[in-house]
């Protein structure tokens, strides 16, 4: 009787713990599902079909090795990636991988405006009125609110990108043949389609998100003795991203790859969605893309503030005033305010800029992964947790994908 | 004369007959004096591979902008590490590297180091964190200083130059055989910073280093630190001591803060702890344990004053300054119980000060005062002690035999906590 509730007791106690260091992973996973993520997806399979959807599975596997790799090293040494840049190659090195970092994030936050925009121009709002209320949320909410709170929102957050999970149903997808296809993986050597394959693979990790996961975990103080819990924690963000990545690849298969439309954008998918599978439809997917945006809309700028000011030791932090960290404060408040700017252009063309954002991202992202694989390896700054023979084959081998993917993307668009 | 980090190391190393060696990978230098000599220079081969040569400054001579060996350089061996022991190395431990700014009570980031230049000797003078330190470390001085100039003659970025002084730098290299932080000499500056900002400081800092630098403190500095901070963070840093030091602090600590910690932990962790501890302490500890977290009796501390009736004001200020005073973290307050221990009156320091000495307590004190019911919930407390403008309320049980006393500076924390959250 005592041994039972014992053992009910730790397992409760485990649970618990576990519940309490849930996040930075989940959250991480999620938020790369954004704006840019999910247009690269639908176009996937509206044009494709279910032939890519394979891709799920290798998309899934490479995350779960980046972000654990970010997790471990969080947790083992306690600091930020941008700390270990700086303190390890130097002023010169961590001042233009912050730069890059900088370039690259405000594409981002540009591309995640024009989803905020794209998505509530569907319900009829123009985006001269919903870009700048967005952009004050995410000031206000990144100005007023605490760690602990934002982080309660964002994992609610989460849970709204089933909305894509819903519409995939909706589709009424022939699942004997999404079945086949996971199993039996059409394999084309067609430039094409090998573009857009790594194309997905690059999307699934921004430069960024190294970052960020890392950063999160530190700042919940997850040490070595947490690591399995955090894992764990990775791992079900993965998964989750992984399941919404299939449905909405599954949904555009299903309706608008038959129908033979060509896709460019995210919008683009919803609104050719309405005719074909009924308005509910185009709701949940344009709602699905204002959640993802907005979401990514509020980390990004904030981020990159912080993680500049720290590789390059400005100080930082929402609690201090402008003049204690007027660097932080202009960076933040500048990214927010070109991306935003951006949008509200009218004529600016969108489109190139996304493709523009995605190149920038494939140029930094194998700096990005050069430098944590090497940290990672180094057994003075990990201590006995460096990386095992598979993980960085994994790592070296998403490298030279991203690489490939980012001279094919050169090719494209000059 | 001074010069920096970033142009040393573009000097030459020549040997004896003037031929070009290298250049300077790195110095060591020993922190025993006030401004370190550099006792080191070395020069690294090979690329993927490295090897070091290690030159000890008694076989340099720096002179003309280049360093020259004394010694043939077949004398010397190449090593794979070179960090010995007692030394720091400038670009593995203080450039690039977070360091406490013991003067402005921060910690910053080491953009350059500023040297000085005496006989043959450099010595660490200055480290530099400004903008400008940035911008030479990236060899852009050429061409932003004339830039900045042409705009603005006198602009700050120009003058005001953000060195800290090193004896008002504390490094935070670990020492990898002691697992200790190498204290600066003549380090006296981190005691004189109020345990506040000590803490907002350590929060700064990764896991090891904060570690690392509260060992350092003396114990009395260890738990004013401990008591500012979140448990979580008390909770990280204690499991970082051995355990003897911690049943150390845990019995010099305030009797409240001791049991909110030991409560923190699992059971069997704090009963390790109360077994280590004296047994007066950890009975008293093990009374406070048992009360709900935030109710009066989770919030009290054993430690206050006990007075009794038939004292005459002058006898009560005696026993104060001679045996309670140690003790006690409050003394607002005096509390006066029968022989039950039950409260039957409060007299404060105030009062205790203006009255006559001869005065007996039963005449003078406060009959019947406030007091709180050790159940009584946070918010009755709070309440309470609103309404009756005190510091510090007894805390009494069903029988108004008294338990302890909660002070204002406890109930606040939690407020604060309820209502603005954690950090």
């Amino acid at each position: 009787m005592t041994e039972e509730k014992k053992t009910k007791n730790g397992r409760w106690r485990n649970l618990i713990l576990f519940l309490s260091l849930l996040g930075p992973g989940i959250i991480t996973a999620n938020v790369d599902n954004d704006a840019g993520g999910i247009a690269t997806y639908s176009i996937a399979g509206a044009h494709f079909g279910y032939d890519l959807l394979w891709a799920v599975v290798p998309v899934v596997f490479v995350l779960i090795v980046v972000q654990e790799m970010s997790a471990r090293m969080g947790a083992v040494t306690g600091k930020g990636l941008a700390d270990l840049i700086r303190e390890n190659f130097g002023a010169k090195i961590a001042f233009y991988a912050m730069s890059a970092l900088l370039f690259s994030n405000i594409g981002n936050t540009v591309s995640e405006f024009s989803g905020v925009a794209a998505s509530l121009e569907i319900f009829g709002i123009s985006k001269y009125i919903s870009v700048p209320i967005a952009a004050l949320l995410v000031w206000l909410l990144v100005v007023k609110g605490n760690f602990k709170t934002v982080e309660k929102v964002f994992l609610v957050l989460c849970l709204f990108y089933f909305s894509y999970v819903v519409s995939g149903f909706f589709a009424k997808p022939d699942w004997n043949e999404v079945a086949l296809r996971m199993v039996e993986p059409k394999f084309r050597f067609d430039p094409k389609y090998l573009y857009m394959l790594v194309g997905i693979i690059g999307t699934t990790i921004a430069p960024w998100q190294l970052f960020f996961m890392q950063s999160s975990v530190v700042e919940k103080g997850i040490g070595v003795e947490n690591l399995k819990h955090s894992r764990f924690d990775s791992l079900i963000g993965c998964i989750m991203a992984g399941v919404v990545i299939f449905f909405i690849i599954v949904a555009c298969a299903a309706t608008i790859h038959p129908a033979g439309i060509k896709i460019k954008t995210a919008a683009d998918a919803a609104l050719a969605l309405e005719p074909l599978a009924g308005t509910h439809f185009k709701i949940l997917f344009s709602f699905g893309l204002l959640n993802a945006s907005l979401f990514a809309a509020v980390v990004l700028p904030l981020s990159v503030a912080y993680y500049v000011c720290e590789g390059l030791g400005f100080e930082a932090g929402i609690n201090k005033k402008f003049s204690e960290a007027p660097q932080f404060y202009t960076i933040f408040t500048a990214t927010i305010i070109i991306g935003m700017g951006l949008v509200l252009i009218p004529a600016f063309p969108l489109f190139k800029m996304m493709v523009l954002t995605q190149v920038v991202n494939g140029v930094v992202l194998p700096f990005m992964l050069i430098f944590m694989v090497r940290l990672i390896n180094r057994n003075e700054i990990m201590c006995g947790f460096t990386n095992g023979k598979i993980w960085n084959f994994v790592s070296w081998f998403t490298i030279a994908a991203v690489i490939a993917l980012t001279i094919l993307m050169f090719g494209e668009f000059f | 004369m001074f010069t920096f980090y970033t142009e040393v190391i573009k000097q030459d190393v020549v040997d004896r007959h003037g031929r070009f060696l290298g250049r300077p990978f790195d110095f060591t230098a020993k922190l025993d004096e006030a401004y370190p000599r550099l006792t080191s220079l070395i020069i690294s081969k090979g690329f993927l591979r490295k090897k070091y040569y290690v030159i000890p400054w008694s076989d340099l001579h720096h002179a003309g902008g280049q360093f020259q060996l004394k010694v043939p350089l077949e004398s010397l061996t190449t090593v794979k590490t070179y960090r010995e022991g007692a030394e720091v190395t400038l670009r593995k431990n203080i450039l690039d590297q977070q360091v406490v700014d013991t003067f402005n009570r921060k910690v910053v980031r080491v953009n350059d180091i500023h040297l000085l230049e005496v006989d043959n000797d450099l010595r660490i003078a200055h480290v530099d964190v400004g903008i400008r330190g940035l911008v030479r470390r990236l060899n852009w001085e050429r061409f932003i200083d004339p830039v900045v100039r042409f705009f603005h003659r006198h602009a700050s970025y120009l003058t005001a130059e953000k060195f800290i002084s090193w004896k008002y730098v504390q490094p935070l290299s670990i020492q990898p055989i002691t697992g200790k932080i190498q204290l600066n000499v003549g380090q006296d500056q981190l005691k004189a910073i109020p345990p506040p900002d000590l803490s907002e400081m350590l929060m700064e800092l990764d896991t090891y280093q904060r570690a690392a630098l509260f060992k350092t403190l003396d114990p009395q500095s260890q738990i004013d630190i401990l008591t500012e901070l979140d448990m979580k963070w008390q909770r990280d840093l204690v499991d970082e001591l051995d355990p003897r030091t911690t049943a150390d602090l845990l019995e010099r600590m305030p009797a409240d803060e001791a049991t909110d910690l030991l409560g923190s932990m699992p059971p069997r962790e704090s009963g390790r702890f109360l077994d280590m501890l004296s047994p007066k302490k950890a009975r008293e500890l093990t009374d406070l344990l048992k009360h709900e977290v935030h109710s009066a009796g989770g919030l009290m501390t054993k430690e206050y004053i006990t007075l009794k009736e038939e004292m005459t004001v002058n006898d009560a200020l005696d026993y104060i300054r001679n045996t309670e005073l140690k003790k006690a973290e409050t003394i607002h307050n005096g509390y006066i119980i029968d022989e039950d221990s039950k409260l039957i009156g409060m007299i404060s320091l105030r009062k205790l000060l203006l009255e006559s000495p001869g005065a007996k307590l039963s005449e003078v004190m406060l009959k019947k005062p406030p007091s709180l019911y050790v159940k009584a919930p946070l918010r009755e407390v709070a309440e309470l002690m609103a309404k009756y403008n005190l510091f510090a309320m007894p805390v009494v049980n069903e029988e108004r035999v008294m338990e302890g006393i909660i002070t204002i500076d406890d109930v606040l924390a939690v407020i604060v906590d309820e209502v603005w959250g954690g950090r």
